[in-house]
């Protein structure tokens, strides 16, 4: 079994989280993610994502204060958990160690 | 207002800790689109991610993520269930024997019915095809068949535009015939108009369906019978000869009709070969008719015209054939009624609705269903009874658990589980085994069923289903009973058996031995039914007579055959006529007194030809005067009446030496005058189920048959040398032959089907209802040990112990007797009303009933409590 359960669009959201450190809320990570991956994230995807992690420990969050815009409704700011780090941790680390035992010749690309 | 909707959707499915924050995020998102691309985007894209947001992981508690902590429960009730089996392998083996066989027996029951329910449900638009059925009555003679007038078919079809489609059946033969120089005995010929196959959804596999038999000497065979012909050519245009006289040209083949039809023939000659067919007699009935209505479907309109019909058509020959007009013998009491039978009703209803014979019959599967749901009543009692008579068993564990923490609920699903988990096994075991008896069963009951499970009928979903609800419904009581248990008093070690409990099973096992006694006593009185008519007296010899059909090429050289065949050893009489007993041969003529004055008079008797040698070929049985006689040539003129007739024509004084005539006469036509020479006894001349009619034999030639009456020890020696002599005479046609009594079983096989599918299966009830009562009385003395050893001790004898026992059981016998005796008086009493020769119910049929199960009751408990009673005693008291 895979120590840290952790998928590519996960990561991404997870990453994300930790780029927008204090802000992360849906709509902020939804753009964001959007604007620098170029692409399209649906809320469903993301939200339960968000909340996977959450139960995962992945990820920590609260609630903010409660404004004017939106409805009146607060936003839930994420923050990654120890835990969330280990994991991004282990797989950026097997993807390097990996990454770093293709041989050189596989490097040599050649039209056949 | 799509923005409203969409909130209330969220709301509803979305887990109430998440709602607050995604309804934010979705709130900003929607004002964004709003200002970016207008109200109308905005709102759809509001729920679009609405719906896209409906993820497991953001929804409510729902049963899935409860069953996700339930699931250890679970799988620790299945591995108690599997313990608590294994370590009670003899009970196990008894109740899952008992529900399995009984299951069994269900499934097989069930494909029957729905096999019967199925009968010519498979044409297109079959509930707007109807066959028509004849209600005729005159003076004092009633018909009842499914056959109309020749011109009947066409004639509605021209006058009705509600009839889109009409044709016509006539006849069910056999014939010779002949391809490429071999000859073929065919069975299962008819005459068919284009017409039926256009009421009817055959499907043709070659040839023209909209011109099959519009043409004279064109003939349509099945697939089988086309390879049988044909082989692997193309049969069209083909020729088959038949009776070695007319050249049928085969123009089409149709797929082998289905085995649920009521109407199976296999060569279906056109109808304009068919003299008869061009009659246009309204007042002799020979054809059965089927129509097919327009979409409105509504036979109720049709038949309400029919008044108008009959006095267009029938009228006019009714007054030249009985000199008063219909209007008149309408008034008189007759009755002239044609009526539109659904032709899905005709193989089960066709007797109860209209009282004409059919091959299958709704009550038997009303019986039979009957039968199938008592089976699987019994295996659920003992069920319930040996769960509850284990409570002593498993009342420790169930004060255990108590005192440890489990809830009431959870024992209940405990052993609600196992029940499940056992009825599921049986339902298993049970499929496997209705797919090896199937076989069988098909063999049994004459049918061609395959795959009765996962066929088409998806038979198998049900089955889970009801393996989920009987287990359920049997394990409920026994969990109840069980959870009920006070921990401190059960592991106190008190007795746990409750009156309340000994009451219910009780009851139980009384509900059982009534429904064995019931299946015990019907069965005893369907089988003294079936023998009491196999055995009844027919009034002729059937055993030592066989028959031959008569080729067109036999026919011509029918007196030498005759003479050939007197000459041979062995050989005690021939009578050459095609009118005999058990072939269903139908001749109905009306007759009237010589004296008689008003057509109300008639007598309509089976008027048959014969020749000299009838009477003693068949041993028939002269009441009074005698037989047709060689000598007197005066005979051509005389009939013998059978005893039935007589009392009909109403001779005061005598039958003898009085003067009949046809009804015709009496209109001054010129009919011949026959007198009255003997009466025969009444003899059963077409089968056991029908009231012997009136008949009249007539010495008259006809050929179609060869009766040969032979020594019984020479049989085989007679019909070899027959054979000889037929070969010679038809230069080499097949040689066909029939025992007389083998003709009189086959008119029993759906009865004698019927008696041995009911033996077999009440059988099964109560086999299955003395496992239970096995293990029932195994656990009772194993509770009463103790008692028996004390009671040993201080002297009781082996007699005395198994008085005790008996006892037990007896008084409940008796009490179950009670309820069973009188409510299966009224089933047989009402099952025999619709037979015209019954049995009587003695009371014998209902002590043997209720002595025989209480003897197998002994039986089974006796074994039981012997063993118990015979121990030593020290064994039953030592353990402490």
């Amino acid at each position: 079994m895979k120590k840290y359960q952790l998928g590519e669009f996960e990561e991404i959201v997870l990453l994300t989280v930790g780029v927008l450190y204090g802000e992360a809320y849906g709509v902020a990570i939804k753009g964001h993610i959007e604007q620098k991956l170029s692409r399209k994230v649906s809320v469903g995807a993301l939200q339960s994502a968000l909340r996977r992690m959450e139960s995962k420990g992945y990820l920590d969050s609260n609630l903010g204060e409660t404004t004017k815009e939106r409805g009146g409704k607060r936003k839930r700011y994420f923050k990654i958990t120890a835990q969330g780090k280990k994991a991004l941790d282990y797989n950026i680390q097997t993807r390097m160690e990996l990454f770093n035992q293709i041989p050189e010749v596989a490097w040599e690309f050649k039209l056949c | 207002m799509l923005k409203r909707l969409g909130e209330k959707l969220f709301t509803f499915y979305c887990h109430p800790d998440f709602q607050e924050d995604i309804k934010g995020d979705l709130e900003e998102y929607y004002l964004y689109h709003l200002e970016e691309r207008g109200q109308k985007y905005a709102d759809r894209k509001f729920l679009i991610d609405i719906l896209l947001l409906f993820r497991l992981s953001l929804l409510r508690d729902n049963w899935m993520s409860q069953k996700l902590t339930n699931i250890a429960m679970v799988k620790n009730n299945l591995k108690v269930a599997y313990r608590s089996m294994m370590r009670h392998k003899f009970y196990t083996f008894l109740n899952l024997s008992g529900l399995a066989v009984s299951i069994t027996a269900c499934i097989l029951i069930t494909v029957f019915v729905q096999n019967e329910l199925s009968y010519d449900k498979y044409h297109q638009d079959s509930q707007r095809i109807y066959r028509i059925a004849s209600y005729l009555k005159f003076g004092d003679n009633e018909f009842r068949f499914p056959a109309t007038p020749a011109p009947m078919a066409e004639t509605l079809k021209s006058e009705y535009p509600e009839v889109i489609a009409s044709g016509r059946s006539h006849g069910n033969f056999s014939v010779l015939m002949e391809r490429d120089g071999r000859f073929y005995d065919q069975e299962n010929i008819t005459y068919a108009d284009q017409g039926l196959f256009e009421v009817l959804s055959f499907n043709v596999l070659l040839g023209d369906p909209e011109h099959l038999l519009d043409e004279p000497n064109t003939v349509v065979i099945t697939e089988s019978e086309a390879v049988k012909y044909f082989g692997d050519a193309n049969p069209i245009g083909e020729i088959i000869r038949y009776d070695s006289r007319i050249d049928l040209k085969v123009t089409g083949v149709i797929e082998d009709i289905p085995e649920n039809s009521s109407l199976k023939r296999d060569m279906w000659i056109t109808m304009l070969n068919d003299q008869a067919s061009k009659s246009t007699n309204w007042l002799s009935n020979n054809f059965i008719t089927y129509l097919k209505l327009d979409e409105n479907n509504d036979p109720d309109a049709l038949y309400a015209k029919l008044p108008t019909f009959y006095e267009t058509h029938f009228s006019a020959q009714v007054k030249q054939f009985t000199g008063a007009t219909l209007e008149q013998l309408l008034a008189s009491g007759s009755v002239l009624d044609y009526q539109f039978q659904p032709i899905s009703r005709i193989h089960l209803y066709s007797s109860q609705d209209y009282g004409f014979p059919s091959a299958g019959s709704i009550q038997y599967v009303y019986i039979f269903s009957i039968v199938g749901l008592f089976i699987l009543l019994i295996a659920c009692i003992n069920f319930m009874n040996l769960a509850t008579a284990r409570a002593s068993v498993r009342a420790k564990e169930v004060g255990v658990r108590k005192v440890l923490g489990s809830l009431r609920k959870q024992l209940v699903n405990q052993f609600i589980t196992e029940a499940i988990l056992s009825s599921l096994l049986a339902f298993v075991v049970a499929i496997g085994l209705a797919h090896a008896v199937l076989p069988y069963f098909n063999q049994l009951t004459d049918k061609e069923i395959t795959n009765p499970v996962f066929g088409a009928n998806m038979l198998w979903l049900y089955l889970l289903a009801a393996a989920v609800v009987i287990g359920w419904i049997s394990g409920l009581y026994p969990a109840f009973v069980l959870s009920r248990f006070s921990p401190v008093k059960v592991l106190k070690g008190e007795t746990t058996r409750g009156k309340s409990g000994s009451l219910m099973r009780n009851i139980l096992v009384v509900v059982q031995f009534v429904t064995s006694i019931f299946l015990i006593i019907c069965s005893i009185g369907v089988y003294n039914q079936l023998s009491f008519l196999q055995n009844k007296e027919l009034g002729f010899n059937k055993d030592q007579v066989f028959i031959i059909p008569m080729t067109a090429q036999a026919e011509a050289n029918a007196e030498a055959f005759r003479n050939r065949i007197e000459g041979i050893s062995g050989v005690e009489s021939v009578s050459l006529t095609g009118y005999i007993p058990a072939a269903n041969v139908a001749s109905d003529y009306p007759y009237v007194r010589y004296d008689a004055t008003s057509p109300d008079e008639a007598v309509s008797m089976q008027s048959w030809r014969v020749d000299h040698q009838y009477d003693e070929t068949y041993e028939l049985e002269m009441v009074a005067g005698r037989f047709f006689d060689k000598t007197l040539a005066t005979d051509s003129l005389a009939v013998i009446i059978n005893e039935t007739a007589a009392m009909r024509f109403g001779f005061v004084d005598g039958a003898l030496g009085q003067k009949v005539k046809m009804l015709a006469g009496l209109q001054g036509e010129e009919t011949p005058i026959y007198t009255i020479i003997g009466i025969v006894k009444d003899f059963h001349y077409r089968n056991m189920l029908e009231i012997i009619q009136p008949q009249g034999l007539f010495l008259q030639e006809d050929t179609g048959v060869l009766s040969v009456k032979f020594n019984a020890e020479q049989a085989m020696a007679v019909v070899e040398e027959t054979e000889e002599i037929w070969s010679e005479i038809t230069s080499g046609q097949p040689f066909e032959y029939q025992f007389m009594s083998d003709m009189f079983a086959r008119q029993f096989r759906s009865e004698s089907r019927v008696k041995t599918i009911f033996t077999i299966f009440a059988s099964l009830a109560i086999i299955i209802a003395c496992l239970g009562l096995f293990g029932l009385s195994a656990y009772l003395t194993e509770q009463r040990k103790k008692e028996i050893g004390i009671r040993k001790v201080l002297g009781a004898s082996t007699s005395s112990l198994l008085g005790l026992f008996f006892g037990t059981f007896n008084k409940l016998i008796l009490i179950a007797a009670i309820f069973a005796v009188p409510l299966s008086y009224l089933f047989m009493e009402d099952w025999l009303s619709d037979f015209s020769y019954r049995t009587t119910l003695g009371v014998l049929v209902f002590v043997v009933g209720a002595i025989g199960t209480m003897l197998i009751a002994w039986f089974t408990v006796g074994f039981q409590s012997l063993k118990a009673a015979r121990r030593n005693p020290i064994d039953n008291l030592r353990y402490e």
